[in-house]
């Protein structure tokens, strides 16, 4: 028994003594560990032949035209090498959330646009890039896209537009020899085609997506930019008897979609009209690439969104699609390598490296468009309005096309119901003005 | 038994110490949370090196006593840090009107619960999550118990139908989804032209889009998905079922379904109880499913919305295709609410069925 409880004695101080020795070397070594950086650092730096960055974005389809811009920036700046990393776009602001609130994450990242773009402004996860970037060549819609309280957060390099694709040989095949400029002669186009046994247009109404684009391409016709403007300070009701016209018109093409439109996701709307099934899509500028993708022999056309009577401009919507942002985390000696690329990605040369390889629309005065003559199109819009979720009271909109937006085309309701449902979100949205950043 | 020692005694003050560092180390350990919540993480680091310490002591001097707080100990601490801890911080989030973004810094009480308690989408998809329950209980029982109790009569290759009647819930949650997908699909799916050929293309739906039937989908591949759980569970408690009660009640002349009846569903109610709260929480817990065949939205028209896709969308969005709004703080408290309707629906359940059990 003696020997039994000088053992437990034993077992007793040696775990007291084992855990306040684990304790002291945790509290000391992690101590140790956080000072250690800046005696290491100099060394580390030493040996590096060029400065590495890391850039997270949210295109995983586009990561080798995105290493060729970092390539092509790279080629110009030996010093500075870029490292992408891409994550799919519905995971990717959870992933730069969860990094951004531990205080890791990339040292540059695609920042979403505004009103989002306020969110990591208020949160601290951007770096007031003022007086840093030299902006003075990027079009000064670009510029408003990156400003905030006066102050630059983000370099701007690619913006997207978006109206309808087609297919030029299926037009030619259905004997449909004039872009549609207004709805009655699109009408007549999707006539035509259905008459000629092709299927006129691809669309997505089960995540409510282009359905979406659809209705504020043609609700933007009607609106015109003054109403655009009278729409966001409450002055204009998307209940007002022309819009509401808007929900019966995309009504009336419903024989003129693909069959089973309802439950069609967006991917398989775009793979019937990449695969050259549907004669026409909602079409952005940075959807191009991938269809040539599938069809490299594609002939696509693109044209704007028809007007409401010929009185209307057609229009066209644009957002800002690629802004690069700098960590707050960033280790103050890659700051220099981070300043020169968002400064090259706003010159000339870097707007067209990001229009080369990512077919976007540059955002740098004097920089046309290279390749496709469907980006010049785009480029000289009649009219642009901004794409509807990148301002603050027609935010919400898309969600209640993803959520309830079967019921617009529920013959069973009347248009005014849903067009209501719609205003409904643009009232909220500017009831809640005050709970969010002062900017707006 | 005949082991006295002076030792053996209480000794007062060692307890009141044991006390004393038991209290010290749950707050090291609180405070370490803390700051680590705060990125603090240097401060955190020597706090948890502190808790170490004055646990290890803590653990000295109880193990003579009471050796059990040793074994315990370990699992208290990772249960309080990656469970009451976070907890508890997501209750304090969802008192902040937040982005998701940076720290919580805009308090505005209880308002999210309010706007809950308001929130169509939030009831609407409650109820949803009730039918999901309602109706996967009812096929289990119904198609699950018969196949178990046919697979307990050992009938030729019950082996092979046992393993594939489970084989579905072994496969992802997600590659389920899609496999049905592209049976149910619009454009590539195969349920459509498979009515045509068959002659019957009256039958074709839009099958992922029809407000009544696309739910009632959902419930099926629910249920494939699952069934195989309550089948392997019935099957056990149908093998501890003992084999001369049911011979007896033969001999008293009692027919299959009065065995069934009389005995061995009786016996059967610890698996019943075990099945039905498992679903239960299985069911409301529901997301992937339907976020693949319904879409982010619950379509059509939220008529495929679940809690978990209401909390889901509020916090991440609809995946960046037409913009939303990010309100994680709000996303929290439904997830909050979710929680405790979840612990009372349990608990209520678990006495209710408790008490079948004995009562039968």
């Amino acid at each position: 028994m003696e020997d039994q409880h000088k053992s437990l004695i034993s077992r007793r101080s040696l775990l007291g003594t084992a855990g306040v020795a684990a304790g002291a070397g945790v509290a000391a070594t992690v101590a140790g560990v956080s000072a250690a950086p800046d005696s290491t650092t100099p060394f580390f730096q030493l040996n590096q032949e060029a400065t590495k960055l890391t850039f997270w974005g949210q295109f995983p389809e586009l990561l080798d035209p995105f290493k060729a811009v970092m390539a092509d920036f790279n080629a110009a700046h030996p010093d500075v090498q870029i490292d992408v990393e891409m994550t799919t776009n519905d995971q990717y602001k959870t992933k730069i959330q969860s990094a951004l609130n531990v205080g890791s994450g990339p040292d540059l990242y695609m920042v979403p646009a505004q009103p989002e773009m306020n969110n990591y402004v208020d949160a601290g996860t951007l770096v007031d890039l003022t007086g840093k970037v030299d902006l003075s060549q990027v079009v000064d819609v670009a510029v408003d896209a990156v400003t905030i309280d006066g102050k630059i957060w983000a370099s701007p390099s690619g913006r997207y537009t978006v109206g309808i694709c087609y297919h030029r040989n299926l037009f030619e095949e259905a004997g449909v020899t004039a872009e549609p400029t207004t709805w009655e002669e699109f009408r007549a186009a999707m006539q035509q085609l259905l008459d000629a046994g092709i299927t006129p247009y691809s669309i997505a109404a089960k995540d409510g997506s282009l359905t979406y684009f659809n209705y504020i391409g043609l609700a933007s016709s009607v609106l015109g930019a003054e109403g655009f403007e009278q729409l966001l300070a409450g002055e204009r009701k998307l209940t007002d008897e022309d819009l509401v016209a808007v929900v019966q018109e995309m009504r009336d093409w419903v024989p003129f979609y693909q069959q089973n439109f309802l439950g069609t996701p967006y991917a398989e709307a775009k793979a019937l009209f990449a695969t050259g099934k549907t004669a026409m899509m909602d079409c952005g500028s940075a959807d191009l690439s991938g269809y040539y993708d599938i069809d490299p022999d594609a002939q696509l056309g693109f044209f704007y969104w028809p007007a409401v009577d010929a009185d209307h401009s057609q229009v066209t919507n644009t957002g800002m699609s690629v802004m690069y942002g700098v960590n707050p985390t960033i280790d103050e000696s890659k700051m220099d390598a981070a300043l020169t690329f968002l400064n090259w990605v706003a010159t000339p040369d870097g707007a067209q490296s990001m229009n080369r390889n990512i077919k976007l629309l540059p955002v740098v005065d004097g920089v046309e468009p290279e390749g496709d003559p469907i980006l010049t199109v785009m480029v000289n819009s009649p009219l642009d309005i901004p794409v509807w979720y990148e301002r603050w009271p027609t935010l919400n909109i898309g969600t209640v096309w993803t959520t309830d937006g079967n019921s617009a085309f529920d013959t069973d309701n009347p248009p005014d119901e849903f067009a209501a449902k719609l205003q409904a979100s643009v009232d909220e949205q500017l009831a809640n003005t005050a709970m969010i950043t002062p900017a707006f | 038994m005949a082991y006295s020692m002076p030792h053996a005694q209480p000794v007062p003050n060692r307890d009141r110490l044991a006390v004393v560092l038991g209290i010290v180390a749950t707050i090291l350990l609180l405070t370490a949370l803390l700051l680590m919540n705060r990125l603090e993480s240097r401060y955190a680091f020597i706090t948890l090196g502190a808790f170490v310490a004055v646990s290890a002591v803590f653990l000295a001097i109880t193990y003579s006593k009471r050796p059990y707080i040793a074994f315990v100990f370990p699992a208290v601490v990772i249960y309080t840090m990656f469970v009451i801890f976070p907890a508890g911080a997501a209750f304090r989030y969802s008192l902040y009107n937040w982005t998701g973004l940076g720290p919580a810094t805009d308090f505005i009480g209880f308002a999210n619960y309010t706007e809950i308690l308001r929130d169509a989408q939030f009831r609407g998809a409650l109820w949803n999550n009730v039918q999901l329950f309602l109706a996967i209980f009812v096929i289990q029982n119904v198609i699950g118990l018969p196949i178990a109790l046919a697979l307990d009569t050992k009938l030729r290759g019950h082996e092979f139908y046992r393993s594939a009647l489970f084989l579905p819930v072994i496969v992802s949650l997600v590659a389920t989804a899609y496999i049905w997908q592209i049976i149910l699909g619009p454009n590539i799916g195969m349920l459509n032209p498979l009515l045509e050929k068959i002659g019957q293309p009256d039958l074709q739906r839009d099958w992922l889009a029809n407000t009544f039937l696309t739910f009632k989908l959902i419930w099926i591949v629910q249920a494939w998905q699952h069934i195989g759980v309550p089948i392997v569970i019935y099957l056990a408690g149908l093998q501890s079922v003992p084999t001369d009660l049911k011979d007896s009640a033969r001999v008293d002349g009692a027919n299959g379904w009065q065995v069934f009846k009389g005995v061995t569903f009786p016996m059967l109610a610890p698996a019943f109880t075990i099945v039905t709260i498992s679903t239960f929480i299985g069911m409301f817990r529901a997301f992937d499913i339907p976020y693949v065949l319904g879409g982010p939205g619950g379509a059509p028209d939220g008529t495929t919305d679940v809690l978990s896709l209401v909390i889901y969308r509020e916090a991440f969005g609809l995946g960046g295709i037409v913009g939303t709004q990010y309100r994680q703080g709000y996303a929290v408290a439904a997830g909050v609410v979710m929680f405790a309707f979840l612990i009372v629906a349990v608990s209520v359940q678990a006495v209710f069925l408790r008490r079948r059990e004995v009562a039968m």
